[in-house]
């Protein structure tokens, strides 16, 4: 054993290079169960910011479930609900504790909360809903309703009473209620808990309850479903009940089941890595055993001289590993907390240290056991390194096989001649693939949800007030019967004035403004408008009892539409695909000469025959806008069914013809009807890195000033973006984290595979190949080890769907949906599990993993096979 | 001592190396080598001249036949007791040395000693490189010392241990003419001094001279003693 540790000493680089390898695996092992179980912690805290610590809200006065794992965090009072003069708004008043706004997280952007009876703090959506701006100070008159129960109120045939109580706005805070799962019972104007008593009106308490912190981590949805069981019982009446679903629900990777299953890929692949490792270490060290059995060492010297080097090796490198892991992740959790401003929120799990100290420990154990194979070989003992007999017989075949002897054969016969290296290498190469494959697949899902709200909505959206209207007539089917009919609809007339127009532009936070105008105002004739299938099933189900006078009317209000695009080009982009028609035209289009139509009739069971169904409405066929002073006139380029642009298109409105034009086509339009042109829409979006409250502040001031529209939904596109930079974040680092491992893995294996393929090289340079070519085989090395994962992914992800189908065989209906291209339904929980794995299996994203892999690799032979070369010829020259 | 006491022997030993094609590498050989005796093998390349030798060594297990070194029968021992058996009696000499390169000359002498859980004597160790005029090369390392020097060393280790046998494979193959001289020299002294018997394998017939026998080896058939 001294003679063990003095040849340690001497070969210290060697040893070095294998405990650091060791060294990164036990790390990598380690890191991945811990970043795999704070990925979760990360993900909750996150959770906690957006949705609120509480577990359990619950109506007071009902049963308040009281269970040890839980402990009273706050109350709350709802349920006075706000009215714009007599119609429902859906918003209440009420009143929160302190300790559900800390709790809850309750952002306020300004001011305060409120501290007087006479005080108010309001979300940003119900000042906009009841055309207030944000400023803080202003007066703001409430009309509540007195009754809460609609049901008990109607019961006691009374209508609702409503008040009016004038507050002082003094502060605005996050529409938290759109967030919560509870966000709809809870109040969007905040009063002083005096204030509530000076209401005459009737209210609802809740209560909030949180999980004890030692029960954090416990199956919630199952603790929740048994207190709901149990209370269901007890109680007669309704349960209001609700759990923060969006916290407790919420698991990384989607399933519990697809996240336990991606750790154990990863475990296996660290422990195939370190197999590989120790395995070849040995191997190389079959030379030192063969020497010492030839001066006389037994066998069981040899293991015994064996696992002892391997032990003082790799034992303290896993263990500094486990350490390294330990304090790393603790260190990065700190920075994390404290920038985020999240509670510390790192937890010691002894089944998870137990679970580390066996993948680290027992990867060594079976590593270590495994290489004691190869010096049982008699190879070792005999002092002959051949090729096995298998190996013997797979070569012999495929040179039967193949009669051309080129480099890609040496390449393939090299390959051949390490099955078990091999073997490690392909295992490892599968779970990188597969893990990045799946990492992308959740960075590009949260991404298209990113960017399908974006296109759906504006930071900021101004809008000129819709106009009214009664239309009255007597029922063709009764003389003595009147009918009204109210309509809403949008004209040329009620516009944005060029001042806010300008001082909207002049704005510096803001990036972009979509301008459009929606009419809705004008008649629209096409030839064969009589013989249109939908506008006369519109007719007999609308308008029967409508006198003929009436019903051109109506029917031009709710069945036509035009809208005019300020930015025709990209609207004309965005359909590129759905214009087939040849003799569609963009310059047509931005002239006014054509349109596009939008048809939208309401059902979804095939866009191309209800289109072709509409034969008077075809491409190139002419429509007719009427106006006051004659028609104006547009050939239609292009035909979309709305179903077609559902997916992030913010274009048309709600009827079901829809004409799509330019803004010289309105501007025509303007000029026969003998008024002034302007847009009554406006979609604003801000810089990223602005204070996008304090715009829209300004952008509110501006609206009320000019008695437009407001509408927010920055801090939705906000919360968005902020779940893709946290998923790009944590997965996008997993895989970062996956491929430059397997990457050094790769480099160590390569390193050697080229230094022992030393001697191969020399003799190729020796019958004449030129080191290009040598650097040629190796790079196609690269490209075909990286061609070898294509056909991972699909299988891997059938794997995975196929064990979770087996593992789901609860029988819960669902709903159809298009899978995999296909309408597929989902009977079983079972067939939506797999079919959401399989789902992902997209091509481009499969592609883009592989054609880095491919690159990776080909650029890690090509750096080994020139260096081994360069050494080789740096030799020879010297 | 008695000259006349045989110290090896080997009867029928017949050794195939199995494959797609089985290889017949010894056919039926017998031998007997007695105490201080040197004896040269030789025969051409794939002649059986290795296996022969690794054969006698314990190194290599017959597929009939029997060796027995000091009367003990070899086939009888476990690998335990056969290793041992080979670090008290047998020493091996090499064609390419087999010299541990993390070890310097002194450890790479000694190295058999420790394995047999010894602990060397070092003046011991010191005369027999002096002997072998490699005193000078006690902390060198393997690469830092010639071919010669290091079959030297290689000697050396073999005659630490005192072997009763000491085989030698080939030991001159790798040197020039003036050191394979002198390591034929030192292997007669260590036969003639030492009363060790020496079992040389070569194929160049003037080193073969220096042995009290030559034993012919064909096609796995010893041809003439």
């Amino acid at each position: 054993m001294q003679l063990l540790r003095i040849s340690r000493k001497r070969r210290r680089k060697q040893i070095y290079r294998i405990t650091i390898m060791a060294f990164l695996i036990s790390v990598f092992v380690c890191a991945s169960i811990l970043y795999h179980s704070q990925m979760s912690a990360y993900q909750r805290q996150a959770d906690y910011k957006n949705y609120g610590k509480w577990f359990l809200c619950s109506e007071k006065g009902g049963i308040a479930p009281s269970h040890p794992y839980l402990e009273q965090a706050g109350d709350a009072i709802s349920g006075i609900g706000i009215y714009d003069e007599q119609e429902e708004t859906g918003y209440y008043a009420g009143w929160l504790s302190k300790d559900v706004c800390d709790m809850g997280n309750i952002v306020m952007y300004e001011g305060r909360m409120p501290e007087k009876p006479d005080e108010i703090a309001m979300e940003l959506s119900v000042l906009e809903r009841l055309g207030y701006s944000y400023e803080l100070g202003q007066k703001i008159t409430l009309t509540y309703g007195k009754y809460y129960d609609v049901a008990k109120r109607r019961a006691k045939h009374k209508s609702q009473e409503y008040s009016n109580h004038t507050y002082t706005l003094v502060g605005t805070i996050q529409n938290y209620t759109a967030r919560w799962s509870c966000g709809g019972y809870m109040p969007n104007a905040i009063l002083n808990e005096a204030g509530i008593g000076d209401l005459d009106c009737e209210y609802k308490t809740y209560t909030f309850q949180s999980l004890k912190p030692e029960y954090k981590n416990i199956d919630a949805n199952e603790f929740y479903n048994a207190l709901l069981e149990k209370y269901s019982s007890e109680s007669s009446g309704d349960i209001i009940m609700f759990y923060n679903s969006f916290v407790y629900e919420h698991e990384i990777w989607g399933s519990k089941e697809v996240g336990r299953n991606i750790l154990y890929v990863i475990v296996i692949m660290g422990s195939c890595a370190m197999v590989y490792l120790i395995a070849s270490y040995q191997k190389k060290r079959r030379g030192f055993y063969y020497r010492l059995r030839c001066i006389g060492a037994s066998k069981w010297q040899i293991h015994k001289m064996a696992v002892y080097e391997m032990l003082i090796t790799v034992l303290p490198a896993g263990i500094l590993g486990i350490i390294l892991s330990y304090a790393v992740c603790m260190g990065i959790i700190v920075i994390i907390a404290s920038t985020h401003a999240y509670e510390y929120f790192f937890a010691f799990h002894f089944v998870e240290f137990a679970e580390i100290l066996c993948a680290v420990f027992g990867t060594f154990a079976i590593s270590i056991s495994i290489s004691q194979c190869f010096l049982k070989s008699n190879h070792v003992y005999e002092g002959q390194i051949s090729i096995g007999q298998k190996t013997k017989r797979r070569i012999a075949k495929d040179s039967q096989k193949n009669r051309h002897i080129g480099i890609r054969m040496l390449v393939k016969r090299k390959n051949m001649l390490h099955p078990f290296q091999n073997t490690c290498i392909k295992i490892v190469g599968i779970s990188v693939c597969v893990i990045s494959f799946c990492c992308m697949a959740q960075i590009t899902h949260e991404y298209s949800i990113y960017q399908i709200e974006r296109a759906d909505y504006y930071d900021v959206s101004l809008e000129a007030p819709r106009e009214q209207k009664d239309i009255e007539y007597i029922s063709t089917n009764s003389s003595d019967f009147k009918c009204s009919v109210g309509i809403e609809f949008k004209t040329m007339k009620s516009c944005i004035s060029e001042k806010t127009k300008k001082s909207i532009e002049q704005l510096p936070e803001v990036a972009d403004v979509f301008y459009t105008t929606i009419d809705n105002s004008h008649n629209i004739s096409w030839e064969g408008k009589e013989k249109s299938p939908y506008r006369g099933w519109y007719q007999r189900t609308y308008m029967d009892d409508m006198p003929e006078d009436k019903r051109e009317e109506y029917e031009t209000y709710q069945l036509y539409c035009t809208t005019y695009y300020h930015d025709a080009g990209k609207v004309w982009a965005d359909f590129k695909e759905q214009i087939t028609w040849e003799g569609a035209d963009y310059e047509k289009f931005l002239n006014g000469e054509q349109i596009l139509l939008c048809l939208s009739f309401g059902d979804d069971s095939d866009p191309q025959a209800i289109i072709a169904s509409e034969n008077g409405l075809q491409p190139g066929k002419s429509i007719k806008i009427s106006t006051k002073n004659g028609d104006v006139e547009a050939e239609i380029a292009g035909i979309v069914y709305s179903n077609k642009i559902l997916a992030g298109l913010q274009y048309g409105w709600w009827n079901s013809f829809c004409y799509l034009g330019s803004e010289a086509l309105g501007q025509k339009v303007a000029e026969q009807d003998g008024i002034s042109w302007g847009y009554n829409e406006a979609g604003i979006t801000l810089k990223q890195n602005t204070d996008k409250q304090a715009v829209a502040k300004q952008l509110s001031v501006m609206a009320v000033r000019d008695s437009l529209i407001f509408d927010t939904d920055f801090e939705m596109l906000e919360n968005t973006y902020h779940k893709l930079v946290q998923t790009g974040v944590l997965y996008g680092s997993l895989s970062l984290m996956l491929i430059i491992v397997f990457m050094l893995i790769r480099g160590y294996m390569l390193k050697d595979l080229y230094q022992s393929e030393r001697k191969s090289y020399m003799r190729l340079h020796h019958m004449g190949l030129s080191g290009k070519s040598i650097c040629r085989m190796a790079v196609w090395r690269g490209i075909k080890e990286g061609m070898f994962y294509l056909w991972s992914v699909p299988a891997a992800l059938c794997i995975l769907a196929y064990g979770l189908w087996r593992e789901n065989t609860d029988n819960i209906i669902m709903t159809v949906s298009y899978r995999l291209g296909l309408l597929i339904p989902y009977t079983t929980k079972a067939n939506y599990v797999a079919y959401e794995i399989l789902d992902k299996v997209s091509i481009g994203l499969w592609g883009s993993v592989i054609l880095l892999l491919i690159i990776c690799l080909g650029t890690l032979h090509l750096l080994f096979a020139r260096k081994c070369y360069q050494s080789y010829k740096e030799e020879i020259d010297g | 001592m008695d000259k006349e006491k045989v110290v090896l022997e080997a009867n029928n030993i017949s050794r195939t190396y199995t494959g797609k094609v089985p290889v017949p590498a010894l056919k039926q050989c017998s031998m007997s080598f007695k105490k201080g005796e040197f004896v040269s093998i030789i025969g051409k390349s794939g002649s059986g001249k290795s296996t022969l030798l690794r054969v006698l060594a314990g190194l290599d297990v017959p597929d009939t036949g029997e060796v027995m070194i000091n009367g003990e029968k070899i086939a009888e021992m476990g690998d335990t007791k056969l290793a041992k058996f080979r670090r008290n009696h047998i020493g091996f000499i090499y064609q390419d040395y087999n010299l541990f390169n993390e070890y310097t000359a002194y450890e790479n002498i000694i190295l058999p000693i420790h394995l047999d859980g010894r602990k060397e004597e070092p003046e011991k160790i010191m005369g027999i490189m002096e002997e072998l005029g490699i005193e000078h090369c006690r902390d060198k390392f393997p690469e830092e010392m010639s071919g010669g020097e290091q079959q030297r060393v290689s000697i050396a280790r073999a005659l630490a241990i005192e072997p009763a046998v000491i085989f030698a494979d080939e030991p001159t193959g790798n040197l020039d003419a003036e050191s394979a001289e002198n390591v034929a020299e030192l292997l007669r002294e260590a036969s003639d001094i030492h009363q060790q018997t020496i079992i040389m394998v070569t194929h160049d017939s003037q080193m073969a001279d220096y042995a009290d026998w030559i034993m012919h080896i064909k096609d796995g058939a010893i041809l003439s003693k």
